[in-house]
């Protein structure tokens, strides 16, 4: 493994995007990094900013209105990222299964790696998934196979 | 002190032409919008108008309207009702003539959301009318 | 001096959810300012119709993550108003626990969010760390940290027993000591100050006009408070409206602070006096008629209104939440601010996305 890619894993930043949820996993992904939780020990850090982040941590259904805006930041995160669906309804829908104006999944707009799950997910959860995808992470990262670089 | 039924027959009931000026009359009296509500009650909208006074009681205001019929806004004297309006429009399809701020159905939808979701779907609405 | 529109979100560091302000500047300052919202709108008042009644709870309650639990009590109580069902008193009682507790837990995390907003990173760390002994107190008593689904539809799902209650009041003293060593920092530290007083102003008789609500509207004079309706177990409680004048940011923080201190008192006094008995009675009715209500959120008055048939499904059920009344709110206080104050300002009237657009 380079130096890039043992960097990279040590050190995670998290952008973190709401597609339409109910807002309860994104309190708990905030609440990952208070001191109770605090993820900042594994080098986690969550950045505003789609062009430095590692991982993209997406909560929520999905919308019509949300997808264009998700895609972009899909498209601006370089190389090599991970994307995680928090919560039930990042996954399939959820609760919000027969509401209208839903898209049914994160994975219906973007390509996911992890999905955690829980209605809302709890912070331990999260910090599993997020480990999970560090996992991912470093076997793109490392130039291997399909987890090579810009390829998927 | 809190009702949860509502006695619709204690409503003032209001045309759509009378509805400005008694909105004017009571927001001069110091009550306020709290929300609108529409339902889709075949072959008319019914629009519930519900203010609220300082010392928390409830007036209702009522206007029934045919489809396909416009309401006149009263955003132009109570500005925060112009999100009601524009959520009503998007979702039921009613056009409300003045509205001061127009956001033309995109409020809430985008371009491939669904339209006028909460209309009821009927036999007619579904497969363009029974023969 | 040539104008400039630029977006502030949807995607931005302070907001944890999607919502778009398009600010025009001239220069530094705001001239004119249109909230584009939608990036979180589902459609729940469509599936509510979709859904049989009972099951509606669980949906209102993802209304928002926050206030979870309030919204359940607000659509259980909205149907057992409709369908004339008397609720045992200790579920009431227990109810208000739960909501003052959800009150205490939000307020936190808005005081938390308003320090990060402006910069103060470790004022954000303490306030969350004060949150997590409420979350845990959430978690003890309905098993579940911020969507507790224990209210139902002519009750409560679960107790909380003597001992446990012993267990609540010792975590709740915990709490109110990490909240008196915040206190002082929110009420009279300089960079606090500097950032929140006077941003923000909204008048007295604009507030009212604006349909503003909850610490929006008590921040600038009105002692409004739907909890005096008596929903629940409030009507048997002691606890006055907290007002403050100032009209600004600051005023608004400060009202939601002593709120804290009065949620706390609030749960210590439903426990008390929470009388014992059963949880909940069995409803084998459906809605019929007309209903509507109105319940105080730690965001402001929160109103449903439902329409049912006799049938196990509702023909309507409208939800208008607090945040969509504040919203009008940000077309008064943003013009002239500073660039730099736009997300403290936001932030004042602690806009909930996902309930304003359900």
């Amino acid at each position: 493994m380079g130096f890039l890619a043992r960097a990279r894993v040590k050190s995670p930043w998290i952008l973190h995007y709401c597609t339409g949820g109910c807002n309860g996993c994104d309190i708990e992904i905030l609440a990952c990094l208070t001191p109770l939780y605090d993820v900042e020990r594994f080098g986690m850090l969550n950045i505003g900013n789609p062009k430095h982040a590692d991982v993209l941590m997406i909560t929520g259904p999905g919308n019509w209105k949300n997808r264009e805006v998700l895609q972009n930041l899909y498209a601006q995160t370089p190389d090599p990222k991970v994307v995680i669906a928090v919560g039930s309804c990042a996954a399939t829908g959820g609760v919000f299964h027969n509401c209208d104006n839903i898209l049914g999944g994160v994975d219906q707009m973007i390509p996911v790696d992890v999905y955690v799950r829980g209605c809302a997910a709890r912070p331990e959860a999260i910090i599993d998934g997020v480990i999970m995808a560090l996992q991912k992470l470093e076997r793109k990262g490392s130039g291997g196979g399909r987890y090579a670089a810009g390829a998927r | 002190m809190q009702q949860v039924p509502v006695e619709a027959d204690r409503d003032t009931v209001v045309g759509p032409e009378e509805l400005v000026p008694a909105v004017e009359r009571l927001v001069a009296a110091g009550t306020r919008l709290t929300t609108m509500v529409c339902l889709d009650v075949d072959p008319e909208f019914e629009l519930i108008y519900l203010f609220q006074q300082s010392t928390l009681e409830l007036v209702r205001l009522r206007v029934r309207i045919g489809k396909g019929q416009a309401v006149p806004s009263i955003s132009s004297v109570l500005l925060g009702a112009a999100l009601i309006e524009n959520e009503i429009k998007e979702f039921f399809g009613v056009e409300f003539t003045d509205l001061a701020l127009d956001f033309q159905c995109r409020m809430l939808m985008a371009a491939g959301s669904p339209k006028t979701p909460l209309l009821k779907i009927t036999a007619e609405s579904k497969f363009g009318g029974v023969e | 001096m040539a104008r400039v529109t630029f977006p502030f979100g949807p995607q931005h560091p302070v907001l944890p959810e999607a919502i778009q302000l398009q600010l025009t500047c001239e220069d530094e300052r705001v001239v004119e300012v249109l909230p584009v919202i939608g990036y979180m709108h589902r459609g729940i008042e469509k599936a509510a119709e979709r859904n049989q009644y009972p099951h509606n709870v669980f949906l209102c309650e993802r209304i928002c993550g926050i206030c979870s639990f309030i919204h359940a009590l607000t659509y259980c109580e909205l149907m057992e108003g409709m369908m004339r069902v008397e609720v045992p008193p200790r579920a009431k009682y227990l109810r208000t626990a739960w909501s003052e507790l959800s009150r205490i837990h939000s307020h936190m995390l808005w005081l938390g969010l308003l320090a990060d907003s402006f910069g103060f990173e470790s004022l954000f760390m303490q306030c969350w760390r004060a949150r997590e002994i409420i979350l845990d107190i959430l978690e003890m008593t309905t098993g579940q940290r911020v969507i507790q689904s224990s209210c139902t539809i002519g009750g409560v799902r679960w107790d909380i027993d003597t001992e446990t209650a012993a267990e609540v009041r010792r975590r709740l003293d915990n709490f109110d000591r990490e909240l008196q060593s915040v206190r002082p920092v929110f009420t009279s530290d300089y960079t606090v100050k500097a950032r929140t007083v006077g941003k923000g102003i909204l008048p007295r008789e604009q507030a009212w006009s604006l349909g503003a609500v909850g610490p929006t509207l008590r921040g600038s004079g009105w002692a409004y408070d739907a909890r005096t309706l008596g929903y629940a177990a409030y009507g048997e409680l002691e606890f006055e409206p907290v007002v403050e004048n100032g009209g600004d940011a600051y005023a608004r923080m400060m009202v939601r602070l002593r709120e804290v201190g009065q949620s706390v008192e609030l749960v210590r006094q439903a426990l008390d006096r929470m009388p014992a008995g059963e949880l909940a009675v069995t409803v084998k009715r459906f809605p019929e008629g007309e209903g509507n209500i109105r319940v105080e959120q730690p965001r402001g008055e929160l109103v449903e209104y439902a329409r049912g048939n006799g049938t196990v499904r509702l023909e309507r059920l409208k939800v208008r939440t607090p945040t969509f009344a504040n919203i009008p709110t940000l077309l008064v206080m943003l013009p002239e601010c500073e660039v730099a104050d736009v997300p403290v300002i936001t932030l004042s009237i602690d806009p909930c996305i996902a309930c304003t657009e359900r």
